[in-house]
């Protein structure tokens, strides 16, 4: 048998510590991001439905002022996960609050329900949009299946109060709109497989269209669904809510000017502020609240960067480790 | 009474769920009370689950092992965050409204994010160490995921290679996701009907 | 200010979580079992105001209230069956708690049998033979435009789609059903279209893993860098 000459290229190559990997992949990720390096991303079919269903919804809206749908929104993620799939919440409200379109939503994680909650609250707040009226959020949708269940009759049953304390009774939205009947469209974002229960529950038993906003790691396996209209649209990670995020950027600038900052600045002037409740926001904004509401805009695509450098140093990476793992192979059979 | 009656219930309740999707009568009347008497009994189990879990640290720390410093900070951080949050959702307009939301905002949650962004890492050096085109199958696994990390990054003229992902995704993807969706789900409903039948009792646990 | 010294907590924390990377340490270990408590914590929160009170407490008083007491007995019923879980923490009565063990399950395993059946399995059968549009998926007229319009995309998004998409879904269910060593010819002439469908889709689901992993660590740069950066420097430069 022969012995491993550690001073061999291959062996060198074949033993490089971890924390060599480690510190250039935080250069490699670090440096882009530090850079704001910025690169255009192209539409997929399956998220340019997504946002082509909400237009047809605000279309809808707009010829039945009396009989609006709304959107439902299951923000089914936890902080884990809120890199991926908090842009695509963004988005999403962005785009139904730009248009109109009411939003009720619960969170189906336990550690998410904040999240879900402040991030409605912030995106909100960019558009003056009243919680009660225009947005609710219900809290934690737990059991989930009996939570979805309840959205077929009377989502007021099972949500006797709403994630503030509030009587479900006496928001003005939930009068209106209670169950799947005025509800256009089903969101599920998320990294586990709540989706395919809104699928199987949602679209299965109610017909209801059902998006998925999903992590990357498990986007591959909704394709089947997205093939059966099961699902009719889909965000896959990072590049899917980029996606989304650059369509709702157009539709923002085309409906409220290209500066944004002067908007923001002047968007609660000479507006009854008694609509607004403080205890979900504060109708006014900071100068850190602007600087951060104009970074959450394109927090997706300020990502595509570094997720590109990422992906070709890993490609680099396992490239490398074969052609060191091959000659070593050649060598030991010499 | 400890093991046949349990036995029965299931059955009872699960001929109970297939009526109330398949009974106009049933689904109009007890949807409703049905859907929310077992949404009431079942926020028990997690009620029962958090009991555990805070008896579990506290014992730990009763038992005074060498890392007792970090049960405590475990327990004290426990106490802070309920208390001030159940505070802050009983004084909404409140100094502990804040301080809960940024407990939340700006603990809770920068710890989970990093907790998984260390997997960035760790994934890097598995797939430099470990993913070897040994044969032609990991071969064809290899190009594929360098095709799919290429594509999704695409632009100028890489863009081929988001053209190929949108079809390896749309074709050989969906078609083999879609025979293991097909099994999987066969088997689910053969549990299920196990179950309901109960010919599946180990969800009851050990014991007589 | 006070948004500053937050931010600040939340950079120590992430900076704390990551020095695991190098190795084991004290700073690190602080952060996990921070997290622990903080997690634990938060769900008590969560499981008293938006379990406890929404789905067994209110719901009981509000029966109460509107004078439902037929409604109000029901629900005070499931109360006490949930109240049966408790006695898990006991040896001798622990298994009562299977009672509402079993309502839940059963169910639970009731309402998802159709549903399952449905969506999982009927549905995908259906998707192999037909489009949504309700054209079938071996659809000679797709060859046919791509004789007409010979390209590349014609061939693999139309004419083959379909057929490749169907063979696919054959092989692999084939594979499946009979991975066992079998002689049969169909058995074995499936077993390494399958397997190379199924490569195919792992490495896709690789690369997604990969791209997922990595979004996570971009989130925590993204934080430092556009979130309190800016911050720290409007605070510096007053």
């Amino acid at each position: 048998m022969m012995t491993k000459d550690k001073n061999v290229w291959y062996e060198k190559l074949l033993n490089i510590p971890k924390q060599v990997i480690y510190v250039i992949m935080f250069f490699v990720v670090a440096l882009p991001v530090l850079f704001k390096m910025q690169i255009s991303t192209y539409v997929t079919d399956e998220v340019q439905r997504i946002y082509d269903h909400m237009e047809q919804l605000y279309q809808y809206n707009e010829e039945n002022p009396e009989n609006k749908k709304a959107i439902f929104i299951a923000f089914d993620y936890d902080p884990a996960t809120m890199a991926e799939l908090d842009p695509m919440a963004f988005a999403t409200l962005r785009h139904a609050f730009l248009r109109g379109i009411p939003v009720i939503a619960w969170a189906g994680l336990p550690t998410g329900v904040d999240l879900g909650e402040q991030d409605m609250h912030l995106i909100a707040k960019d558009y003056g949009a009243v919680y009660g009226q225009d947005y609710v959020f219900l809290g934690y949708g737990y059991p989930f299946v009996q939570a979805i269940i309840a959205l077929a009759t009377d989502v007021k049953t099972f949500f006797a109060s709403d994630k503030a304390g509030n009587d479900t009774r006496e928001l003005p939205l939930l009068k209106d709109i209670y169950n799947f009947n005025r509800i256009g469209l089903v969101f599920s974002m998320s990294g586990t497989s709540y989706p395919e229960s809104w699928v199987t529950y949602a679209n299965g038993l109610y017909g209801k269209m059902v998006v998925t906003g999903s992590t990357a790691v498990s986007a591959a396996k909704y394709y089947p669904f997205l093939q059966t209209n099961q699902m009719v649209g889909l965000m896959g990670g990072l590049k899917g809510a980029a996606e989304y995020e650059q369509l709702v950027e157009k539709l923002e600038k085309k409906l409220n000017g290209s500066d944004t900052r002067s908007y923001l600045e002047t968007l609660y002037d000479g507006k009854d502020l008694i609509r607004y409740n403080t205890a979900y926001y504060t109708p006014e904004f900071t100068p850190e609240e602007i600087q951060l509401s104009l970074a959450r805009r394109s927090t997706a695509r300020q990502g595509m960067a570094p997720q590109a450098t990422a992906h070709f140093y890993v490609i680099i990476l396992i490239i490398i480790g074969n052609i060191a793992y091959f000659a070593r192979m050649r060598n030991s059979k010499k | 009474m400890k093991r046949q009656l349990p036995v029965i219930i299931t059955f009872i309740f699960a001929v109970i769920g297939i009526l109330l999707q398949i009974s106009p009568i049933m689904q109009d009347r007890f949807i409703d009370p049905i859907n929310s008497w077992i949404a009431s009994i079942s926020s028990f189990a997690v009620i029962i689950g958090l009991a555990s879990l805070v008896r579990h640290h506290a014992t730990k720390i009763r038992r005074k092992h060498k890392d007792q410093f970090f049960s405590f900070v475990t327990f004290t951080a426990l106490v802070v965050m309920a208390t001030v949050s159940i505070a802050g959702y009983y004084n909404p307009n409140s100094l502990w409204k804040d301080f809960a939301d940024n407990l939340y905002r700006h603990i809770m949650v920068p710890l989970n994010a990093t907790m998984f962004a260390l997997l960035a890492f760790y994934i890097s050096s598995a797939a430099y160490r470990a993913f070897r085109a040994r044969t032609w199958l990991a071969g064809t696994l290899l190009v594929s995921g360098f095709i799919v990390m290429l594509g999704r990054v695409a632009f100028g003229p890489l863009m081929i290679f988001g053209e190929v992902t949108n079809w390896l995704m749309l074709i050989p993807n969906t078609a083999a996701m879609r025979g293991i969706m097909i099994g999987v789900g066969l088997g689910m409903v053969a549990t299920a009907i196990k179950i309901m039948l109960g010919i599946e009792r180990s969800y009851l646990g050990g014991g007589e | 200010m006070g948004m500053f010294i937050w931010m600040t907590i939340a950079l120590f924390l992430t900076l704390a979580v990551f020095s695991f990377l190098f190795r084991d340490n004290v700073v690190y270990k602080f952060a996990e079992h921070l997290f622990v408590g903080v997690s634990v914590g938060y769900t008590i929160f969560v499981s008293y105001t938006n379990l406890f009170l929404p789905r067994v407490w209110n719901p009981f008083r509000r029966a109460l209230g509107d004078g439902d007491v037929l409604l109000a007995i029901w629900l005070g019923l499931g109360i006490i069956v949930g109240f049966l879980y408790f006695s898990r923490f006991s040896q001798n009565w622990s298994w009562v708690s299977r009672y509402p063990i079993s309502i839940t399950v059963g169910y639970l395993t009731g309402y998802s049998i159709i549903p399952s059946l449905k969506a999982r399995i009927l549905s995908q059968l259906h998707g192999t033979v037909v489009d949504p549009a309700g054209d079938s998926l071996l659809n000679a007229e797709k060859i046919g435009t791509f004789f007409k319009h010979p390209t590349l995309h014609n061939f693999f998004f139309e004419a083959m789609a379909g057929p490749l998409l169907v063979f696919g879904v054959f092989v692999v269910i084939v594979y499946f059903f009979f991975s066992l060593k079998n002689n049969n010819p169909v058995v074995r002439f499936s077993r390494n279209p399958a397997l190379v469908y199924l490569m195919v889709a792992f490495g896709a689901s690789f690369g997604y893993t990969f791209m997922g992993r990595i979004s996570l660590f971009i989130g925590r740069m993204n934080f430092i860098f556009h979130e309190w950066w800016p911050i720290f420097k409007n605070m510096v430069s007053g």
